[in-house]
């Protein structure tokens, strides 16, 4: 379609001046066509240009790398990872190119009627081609898409501090994340899911390379000159390795579950409530006294507050007097001035704070089911304020937090009907 | 050219780690030196206590973003030797873990330092819960709740360039600073401003200053001449005597 | 000539769209572009309401095109010469004749479906809901009550997109939506409720055969309108039973499901 209409759209514009040249008597209507078809070929079916991925321009103006840097850091990424069109999968990444190049690219049907760009058709309106959350969608939604760049992912089976296996991203794929924006894609099919879930990896070890590298510049000895060592064994084993390494070992990382105590539920249930109280779990205090989740409202979390904090930086530095500073410092700090707004204008949302979840809604966005909660309580939510309870309370008091955390959405709480079930039914 | 060198050859390489050298210098010496505040000590502000209030707001606690002693020494200046690949005193290996405590619903102390594989122990000394979220950037973050007289230990497989905060989610205005380095040679100074590192091997070597509400120091007033101090570098010999580098004075502008 | 010649080519043109229209209509059943199957036990009611009119339209179509075609061509300007048209303020009995026509055919039409309708939207089996279902932008969260019956209650079983039904039974839905207006189409069941938010909204049929069919967004609900695909599928009773017990079993894990499930 997008090929034949262009042509048409010509055929009709040299039919309609033909008409034209010749005095029919129907300029007005030739002259409609005319304009509606140039309108059409200009705004629609114009070769649009080839895609590419945005730096971090947070983190290249926070670090403040010059031109040649960030160039440098481009030129660098572009050789390990490819471009959004043509992705590359370096073997220490352990990505299937197989897979990655049917979510890469512009959608469109292979030589074998295979639909390739699964990405771009379903993922990047909200979480860009980057995967830097930050399409065109991104700004309208709360809580915000996730960025993968720096490599922090919430719910998983894993370890607080590691990657989420590939079983859990499927997951979220498959579910959704009910409470936020991301729908279920489950009836793309296996296939499918399983393609985008090997593109988010690559994104995210893309997005954590470029990062270590903008980090590194820090770094460098002086006789380095502001470059980075562009050596195979510096890139692989400083930049690629300990990012690549760790998606690699999340696999082996899975927490284990000791089954759930052999107590009765109601009992269960009163344990949790106590330690959801107490002050040994300590949940009360951001989930609130009410399980609303209005115990803590000034937080962030760690993408956001990555924003905020600099964004206050900045604007601490808006209000130094530049004085006593030289020509040359005067000139620097303004341009650093300058490009920190423009980043933070156009490379970063407006920081939101983060709201601990209501318990009481049945809406969880990490899963529902038992196990789930489990490894939200143990390992806590990396990236977000929720601390890891693994080694302050004993897997067994993981157990009866979990029962009462799920026995809340239908706990009667307080005296506003004679019928206790219905209160529950109404506010769900 | 650059993607024709990472695409060649598949070969597994081995895992470098940098790994601070067993001793060979013949001479040790001490670095030491002082850091004093340019101009009029400010106030430090009174903090907003709104959690635990019971607790938490009895111990007049305020900002210890910028701590000046009563002699005008600054305090919390983190002094580290940058050489990776320095010779390391036999008598320092690092074997005993470093304690960081909730105390006082403040940290305690405010910046520690930590080794490489050296255990830190964050452990709570207050009657009530908290949380200690180690914002680390090379190593992975860590997130523990920490009940009251508990302790969770964290360790770091690599160094930080940067140091890393330390914040606790219950309580907003907790907030202290942890020091990851592969060797022992870093000090953090006290409310005289005074640090010392001991035992250096003798020869050249590079420190590098930062304090929380300046970043890395790169301007410093030593003997009356402001001196640029690029990204807060600055190479000192050591001598066997030991080296004083004297009063540095910050001017009261770094803080900004 | 040359006018002749464009003349004649617009007539063509516009010629060929009542002809195509027509033409579509008549061959697309046997291209299979036309309604899809139905699977309801209320379908062919509707099917054939939408046959009645679709005729009655049709012929009123068919007949005034080519009455106007006919105008054109009986009383072109230029095959007339200088004839001089008449004019005429205009004719009340005309006026009344083409007011009162199809005035008639919408009464009638409006009384003919009204039985339909009813049974469509008012009345409701008297039952508990088999499964709430919730729009959003953009999927179809749903949630079945339960052993106990009863929504609201800890034993009910959380899903998303993947609708299932028992065959040959009243099935009563209760949708509600959970930001802006969607529509839950179910083509093969000739169903289609906008959802309203703030609305708890009864939608009821009876379904016929067993299959996986399409459960679609009939709203333009926002930019992600399209993704809002979900399936039905129509089962026995027992496959019924035995998929909510499966679904509600993984619900409920306290272990990791093995690796070659989820993947």
């Amino acid at each position: 379609m997008t090929h034949f209409l262009p042509f048409l759209v010509t055929a009709m514009n040299r039919h309609s001046t033909f008409m034209c040249r010749n005095r029919f008597s129907l300029s007005p209507v030739a002259l409609v066509l005319t304009v509606c078809g140039s309108l059409l070929f200009v705004s629609g079916c114009g070769k649009t240009p080839a895609a590419s991925f945005r730096p971090n321009m947070v983190e290249a103006a926070k670090q403040r790398l010059k031109p040649e840097q960030e160039e440098q850091v481009a030129t660098i990424l572009e050789a390990m990872f490819g471009t959004p069109d043509n992705p590359i999968a370096m073997p220490e990444t352990g990505l299937d190119i197989g897979k990655l190049r049917l979510a890469a690219g512009p959608v469109h049907s292979d030589i074998v009627g295979r639909k390739n760009g699964l990405f771009r058709e379903h993922c990047s309106h909200c979480h860009g081609v980057t995967g830097d959350g930050m399409g065109p969608t991104a700004a309208f939604l709360n809580p915000y898409p996730r960025d993968y760049r720096p490599g922090w992912f919430k719910f998983k089976s894993t370890e607080r501090a590691d990657k989420p296996t590939h079983g859990d991203l499927v997951t979220i794929l498959n579910n959704g994340i009910y409470g936020t924006s991301m729908p279920s894609f489950e009836l793309l099919g296996e296939a499918k899911v399983d393609a985008l879930v090997e593109y988010v990896k690559y994104l995210s070890m893309r997005g954590e390379a470029e990062l270590n590298m903008m980090r590194y510049f820090f770094e460098l000895d002086d006789e380095d000159e502001g470059k980075l060592p562009e050596t195979r064994d510096f890139l692989v084993e400083e930049i690629l390795l300990p990012v690549a390494e760790r998606w690699q070992e999340a696999e082996d990382a899975v927490i284990e579950v000791p089954e759930m105590p052999e107590v009765d539920l109601a009992e269960s249930i009163a344990m949790g409530k106590e330690l959801f109280y107490g002050n040994k779990a300590n949940c009360v205090k951001c989930h609130g006294v009410t399980a609303l989740g209005d115990g803590q409202a000034n937080d962030y979390d760690d993408w956001n507050k990555v924003v905020k904090q600099w964004s206050d930086e900045v604007q601490s530095s808006h209000e130094v007097s530049t004085k006593e500073m030289s020509r040359e410092e005067k000139a620097e700090h303004r341009e650093y001035l300058a490009r920190a707004d423009k980043a933070l204008a156009g490379d970063a949302l407006e920081p939101r704070t983060i709201q601990p979840r209501n318990l009481r809604q049945a809406i969880y966005r990490g899963g529902r089911r038992p196990i789930d909660f489990y490894y939200r309580i143990h390992a806590g939510i990396n990236g977000a304020p929720m601390p890891a309870a693994a080694g302050t309370l004993t897997p067994d008091e993981i157990w009866h937090v979990v029962n009462y955390i799920r026995s809340l959405p239908y706990e009667f709480d307080g005296e506003l009907g004679a019928d206790r079930s219905m209160v529950a039914r109404d506010r769900l | 050219m650059l993607s024709h060198t990472l695409r060649r050859g598949t070969l597994a390489l081995a895992t470098l780690v940098a790994l601070p050298t067993a001793a060979s210098a013949a001479e040790w010496g001490d670095i030491s030196g002082r850091f004093v505040y340019g101009g009029d000590a400010p106030v430090a502000a009174k903090l907003t206590i709104d959690k635990d209030v019971d607790v938490c707001g009895k111990h007049n606690l305020v900002n210890e973003e910028l701590v000046i002693g009563p002699n005008k020494g600054v305090a919390n200046v983190v002094v580290f030797v940058r050489d990776r690949k320095i010779d390391v005193h036999p008598d320092l290996k690092a074997t005993e873990p470093v304690v960081l405590d909730n105390l006082n619903c403040r940290f305690s102390p405010h910046v520690v330092f930590v080794q490489t594989g050296q255990d830190l122990i964050i452990k709570n000394s207050d009657p009530v819960g908290h949380n200690s979220n180690v914002a680390t950037l090379k190593n992975p973050a860590s997130n523990t709740l920490i009940p009251a007289s508990g302790e969770t230990k964290v360790s770091f497989r690599s160094d930080e360039a940067v140091p890393a905060a330390v914040t606790c989610n219950i309580h907003p205005w907790m907030k202290g600073w942890v020091v990851v380095r592969d060797n022992p040679y870093a000090a953090v100074t006290d409310e005289e401003g005074n640090f010392t590192i001991k035992s250096l091997p003798e020869g050249e070597v590079e420190l590098q200053f930062w304090h929380e509400k300046a970043g890395y120091l790169d301007s410093i007033v030593i003997n009356g001449k402001k001196t640029d101090v690029k990204r807060g570098r600055m190479d000192v010999d050591v001598s066997a005597k030991g080296t004083d580098l004297g009063e540095m004075v910050l001017d009261s502008s770094v803080f900004k | 000539m040359r006018n002749r010649l464009a003349g004649i080519f617009w007539s063509i043109l516009f010629l060929a769209v009542p002809v195509l229209g027509v033409g579509v209509f008549a061959i697309a059943p046997s291209i299979d572009v036309w309604l899809p199957k139905d699977v309801s036990s209320h379908g062919k009611e509707i099917d054939s309401l939408f046959y009645f009119i679709l005729a009655l339209t049709g012929i009123v179509f068919i007949v005034t095109e080519m009455l106007l075609f006919w105008f054109i061509w009986k009383y072109d300007a230029a095959a007339r010469g200088d004839e001089k048209a008449t004019y005429i303020h205009g004719s009340h009995t005309l006026e009344v004749i083409w007011t009162i026509i199809p005035a008639v055919t919408m009464l009638f039409l409006a009384i003919y479906q009204m039985n339909a309708w009813a049974d469509m939207k008012m009345r409701r089996p008297v039952m508990k809901p088999t499964v709430e279902v919730v729009a959003r932008q953009f999927e179809w969260r749903l949630r079945y009550p339960g052993p106990d019956g009863d929504l609201g209650t800890p034993d009910d079983l959380f899903l998303v997109n993947d609708l299932h039904v028992p065959v040959d039974e009243d099935i009563l839905i209760q949708l509600k939506s959970m930001d802006v207006l969607h529509s839950f189409f179910l083509p093969n069941l000739r169903m289609k409720q906008d959802a309203v938010p703030g609305m708890k909204i009864p939608v009821w049929f009876k379904a016929t055969e067993t299959g996986q069919y399409d459960l679609v967004c009939a709203e333009l609900c926002g930019w992600g309108h399209y993704k809002m695909k979900g399936r039905i599928t129509i089962e026995s009773r027992e496959d019924y039973d035995a998929w909510l017990e499966a679904k509600y079993r993984e619900q409920e894990a306290t272990q990791p499901e093995p690796m070659d499930e989820i993947l």
